[in-house]
């Protein structure tokens, strides 16, 4: 077990309790932007910790808790009965023949699992570009690698969770 | 064969060799790798094919849940208070966010709104600070058809919000379908939008994401868009990188035009599409493009590269036609032709190549619901000659103003205004006259149709020309409908720039109508001073203002024929004359139509520029700046009228040598201008030539260099070379390189000059022998002093005696001359143009 998994209960559960408290309603503008979010419990955590914490690894952690979380909600939304709060989207959405397909997200996650397996950069780079939102030299710095690297692992992470996830041409043929 | 972490590090290690050549490159490199193993080759030529169509699907698919899940915790708002208003109900949620029903709690009146609550992550402090600034713009908004923006800003967490009238209704198609709507009422339905978007354009908004679930149309009837200027206002906001979100063109991919999608600039003409598009949903029932299930890079290319079908062509591959119009096969033959070339010409991919404006727009279908020919279809007959025709026209009437810089920009647009009201009388004509002469009209126009012509191109003007010769025969004995139709066809000829075929049709109109009628004459008159003929206009003028004087009651009319004879007058050189007529306007006006502020503007421009061509600058700057606030009253600041009264305003200052308060005006101008005419229209190019020369006169020509730069290359694209406009962008290029010691570039440029107004004045005139004295200072500069004297010389003789030898051009001149003299060792004559170079000791 490494110091990841060490710090990744106590940041899922300040997630999750920022969540909560703005699913009842206090503070909704801080809901569910992963990148805000991950600022302030990093600050928290830095602010709070005994030992110095490894900014780089507080952004892993946090962009992994984030993953749970965006995981626990599909499920639980999954389990709901369909009609509960569908409010008819009227504004923007609507009557666009091309509006963006939501990812599956349990799907993404399980992909991300076995590429996790197979190359545990790749994911770590998927989570720091797109879950916490840092840019491809703030990547590079985080893992120490250079930015390149970053560019060209991303780029093949993608296209092997495009195909992972049955989006590709051939395959929806 | 399963994949593990060795063979995919070895995928790794080819992925990234391969992933930044382009895709053709591939399979030459793939056939030179060393490797065996045939499957990873394969692997690596899937991986290949799925990152060319991954793009952004990771961010944009995380970003749509984070909108979702923004929008669940929204939906817990209910009975929190934004600003003075307490959120009551959810009415919907969508790509910018959410919105609610609100209602106002610190009023004794109640008052519903729609609060909107913007994405999170849109809550850049820049966008709030333009929302601020815009507020204004966008409140002041006022139209029946346009819900009002009310209120916006942040709330203490940050949040963004907007509020905004709320409108209870369904979106346009789902009324027309609900309602069964037949064509002509959706066509009236449609051209009630236009209007709307016109009056947002009026004042400088550009909606930018006009699509049917942002127009409302209420229960009794009344339409209502939403959301004006802000889809602008939210993409203007993205200065920052959004890594989460590409999506502000997402929402409205379906109707995003091909400058949008492309990341081109997004004006007027952007709405133009955007209306095309819808126009097309509401005739065909159906999108003018199959973009179910294309990425953006596949929805940008089909966009900007494919033609949609015609309507008609789309409405019979369609099953069935919308609710309330006929069956396919009936509703394609009422599309085919004139609404089939108006939703295209909407569409056109190039912005220029659309209708000019929502307004023209609007007046094709009018004229389609009136039987008249459309504009849509003449653009394919008889577009060469139009344009053709147009070019000429206005370098005729510039070429009389631009003699002072001073352009009535706003004459012109009188003329499009009494242009549009002719129109709309003609509408009025009564209805059994008005079915014969559609009936006439769509005769005249199925013969020149070319698809079901004899294979030969046939020009508008022919067309005219043919319905011209047929009409006696066809209508004899019926004299009132003959009038009115050649009155018609004149006014055609008319806005074709054929006057003297409008001439023609006007003359016979007269004679036919019986009773000497005032509008006729005026037309009359018109194209007699379009042709130059102006002495001929005078009595004819004298005529329709003898008429409207017999009248009852004052008459409007008697305004427009005082005006136009100003302008006759003024162009006859008769200034004195010109002026008084003009008073004469002015008093009626303001006797018997004091509420006319628009009118009012028009005349005390006119007689502003009238006075100014006098010399007498003191008068004409008091009318400027009389004209100045009708034109605010009448318009408001954002208005084109508006925007050329404060240039001639500028001008007149500019020519009193006052330049410092010339400069903010012109400057004010310029913005105006540009945006709501564009660079390349005639008024802006004007004013930037000015301002240009302003900037000279102020000694400031490096500032002035880029300027004129402009002024000169949008001068000669937009008006041509041989332009009287363009010949003063020339001269005042020259003179700005000539002070910044660029004299061999300046030549050329005032050669051209010289070139043009030696084609366009009498010989003698004092502008040309300004552009010599420019050419001998070039010249001069060069130490090609033989070429120099020559036109240094013959300019100051004319300067002199034209001028006068204080004229600060006749100075200008005689101070190189002296120059010239002192570099070629002649004393004596250097000493004399020295002394003349020197301006009198005399108070201003």
């Amino acid at each position: 077990m490494n110091e990841l998994d060490h710090l990744l209960p106590e940041v899922y559960e300040e997630l999750r309790r920022l969540a909560v408290r703005a699913m009842r309603d206090q503070r909704p503008d801080h809901t569910l932007q992963p990148t805000a979010l991950v600022h302030e419990v990093y600050l928290k955590l830095a602010g709070s910790s005994h030992q110095p914490v490894d900014r780089v690894h507080l952004l892993a952690t946090a962009a992994r808790a984030m993953r749970q979380i965006l995981v626990d909600h599909a499920r639980a939304r999954a389990s709901e009965k369909r009609g509960f709060g569908a409010v008819k989207v009227t504004l923007s959405l609507a009557d666009t023949p091309s509006e963006p397909r939501l990812l599956d997200l349990l799907s993404f996650d399980e992909a991300l699992n076995r590429l996790d397996a197979l190359d545990p950069q790749q994911v770590r780079i998927v989570e720091l570009r797109y879950l916490v939102g840092l840019s491809v030299e703030e990547t590079a710095a985080a893992l120490e690698i250079s930015p390149r690297t970053v560019k060209r692992d991303a780029a093949m992470a993608k296209a092997w969770l495009f195909r992972e996830l049955g989006l590709s041409d051939a395959d929806r043929s | 064969m399963p994949i593990d972490p060795d063979r995919y590090g070895r995928l790794r290690e080819l992925f990234h060799g391969m992933v930044e050549h382009a895709p053709s490159e591939r399979p030459r490199l793939l056939a030179e790798l060393p490797e065996s193993d045939a499957h990873l080759v394969a692997e690596l030529k899937s991986l290949l094919d799925a990152h060319d169509s991954a793009g952004e699907f990771v961010a944009e698919g995380l970003a749509a849940h984070q909108l979702v899940l923004g929008t669940e915790v929204g939906a817990n708002l209910v009975g929190r208070q934004i600003g003075p208003y307490r959120l009551e109900r959810l009415l919907g949620r969508g790509g910018m966010g959410v919105v609610y029903l609100g209602r106002r709690v610190d009023e004794s009146f109640d008052q519903q709104v729609a609060v909107k609550l913007l994405r999170p992550e849109l809550a850049s402090p820049g966008l709030v600070r333009r929302f601020r600034t815009e507020r204004q713009a966008l409140a002041n908004l006022r139209h029946p058809n346009i819900a009002r923006l009310l209120d916006g800003g942040a709330t203490e967490d940050r949040l963004p919000f907007l509020v905004m009238e709320y409108v209870d209704g369904a979106p346009i198609e789902e009324h027309c379908a609900a309602r069964r709507l037949p064509l002509a009422a959706r066509l009236a339905l449609f051209t009630t939008v236009c209007s709307a978007v016109e009056e947002a354009h009026r004042n400088l908004i550009v909606h930018g994401d006009i699509k049917p679930a942002n127009i409302l149309v209420e229960a009794e009837g009344t339409v209502k868009l939403l959301d004006f200027g802000i889809a602008k206002l939210l993409e203007d906001s993205d200065e920052e990188t959004r890594p989460l979100t590409s999506s502000a063109g997402y929402a409205t991919l379906a109707f995003a035009s091909p400058e949008q999608l492309t990341g081109g600039s997004i004006t007027t003409a952007t709405d133009v599409y955007a209306l095309g598009v819808l126009l097309y949903r509401l005739l065909a029932g159906c999108h003018p493009y199959e973009l179910a299930g294309a990425t953006q890079v596949e929805a940008t290319r089909i966009v900007c590269e494919v033609a949609p079908p015609l309507p008609s062509k789309a409405v019979l591959a369609a099953a069935e036609s919308p609710p309330g119009t006929p069956e396919p096969r009936r509703l394609a033959r009422a599309l085919a032709g004139d609404l089939d070339q108006i939703v295209l010409k909407a569409l056109r991919k190039e912005p220029a190549r659309r209708y000019a404006s929502v307004a023209d727009l609007a007046a094709d279908i009018e004229r389609h619901l009136d039987g008249r020919p459309v504009r849509a279809r003449a653009d394919t007959v008889g577009y060469r000659l139009r344009r053709f025709v147009r070019r000429h026209r206005v370098a005729a009437a510039a070429a009389t103003l631009v003699t002072f810089g001073l352009v009535g920009g706003l004459l012109a647009y009188a003329r499009e205004a009494r242009l549009a009201r002719a129109e709309a009388a003609h509408a009025h004509v009564e209805r059994a006259k008005a079915e014969q002469v559609r009936a006439f009209l769509g005769k005249m126009l199925s013969s020149a149709d070319p698809a079901s012509g004899a294979g030969r191109r046939v020009t508008v003007a022919e067309v005219l020309d043919s319905a011209s010769s047929r009409l006696a025969g066809d209508l004899a004995g019926q004299p009132e409908v003959e009038a009115s139709l050649r009155e018609t066809l004149g006014d055609t000829y008319l806005n074709l720039g054929l006057s003297r075929e409008a001439e023609r049709e006007f003359r016979r109109a007269l004679a036919l109508a019986g009773a000497d009628s005032a509008a006729g004459r005026e037309r009359l008159a018109q194209a007699l001073s379009d042709q130059g003929r102006f002495t001929e206009a005078v009595p004819e003028l004298a005529r329709v203002i003898a008429l409207c004087g017999a009248m009852a009651k004052p008459n409007v009319d008697c305004v427009e024929a005082l005006s136009l004879k100003m302008e006759v007058l003024q162009n006859l050189g008769r200034g004195k004359e010109a002026a008084a007529v003009g008073r004469e306007a002015l008093a009626l006006l303001e006797r018997s139509f004091p509420d006319d502020k628009s009118q009012l503007a028009e005349v005390l421009n006119n007689l502003g520029i009238c006075y100014g061509n006098q010399g007498d600058l003191r008068e004409a700057e008091a009318f400027h700046r009389r004209a100045v606030s009708a034109a605010v009253a009448a318009h408001g600041e954002r208005h084109p009228s508006t925007a050329d009264v404060i240039g001639n305003l500028a001008g007149v200052l500019d020519m009193q040598g006052r330049y410092a308060e010339a400069e903010p005006l012109y400057r004010r101008a310029l913005e105006l201008q540009e945006a709501i005419r564009g660079e390349r229209h005639f008024a802006f190019i004007r004013t930037l030539t000015s301002y240009a020369n302003l900037l000279w006169l102020m000694k400031r020509s490096p500032e002035a260099e880029p300027v004129a730069r402009r002024a000169q290359a949008l001068a000669l694209s937009a008006l041509g070379a041989e332009h009287p406009q363009t010949a003063y962008a020339e001269n005042t290029l020259g003179e700005v390189l000539l002070d910044n010691g660029k004299a061999a570039e300046a030549e050329a440029h005032i050669r051209a000059a010289l070139a043009a107004r030696r084609k366009e004045l009498p010989a003698g005139h004092w502008l040309i022998a300004s552009a010599q004295s420019n050419l001998g200072a070039a010249l001069l500069t060069q130490h090609r002093f033989r070429e120099a004297e020559h036109e240094l010389a013959e300019s100051y003789a004319t300067l002199a005696s034209d001028r006068g030898p204080e004229h600060e051009k006749s100075l200008l001149t005689a101070s190189r001359l002296a120059k010239l003299y002192a570099a070629t060792g002649r004393p004596a004559e250097a000493r004399r143009f020295r002394d003349l170079s020197v301006p009198p000791p005399s108070p201003r």
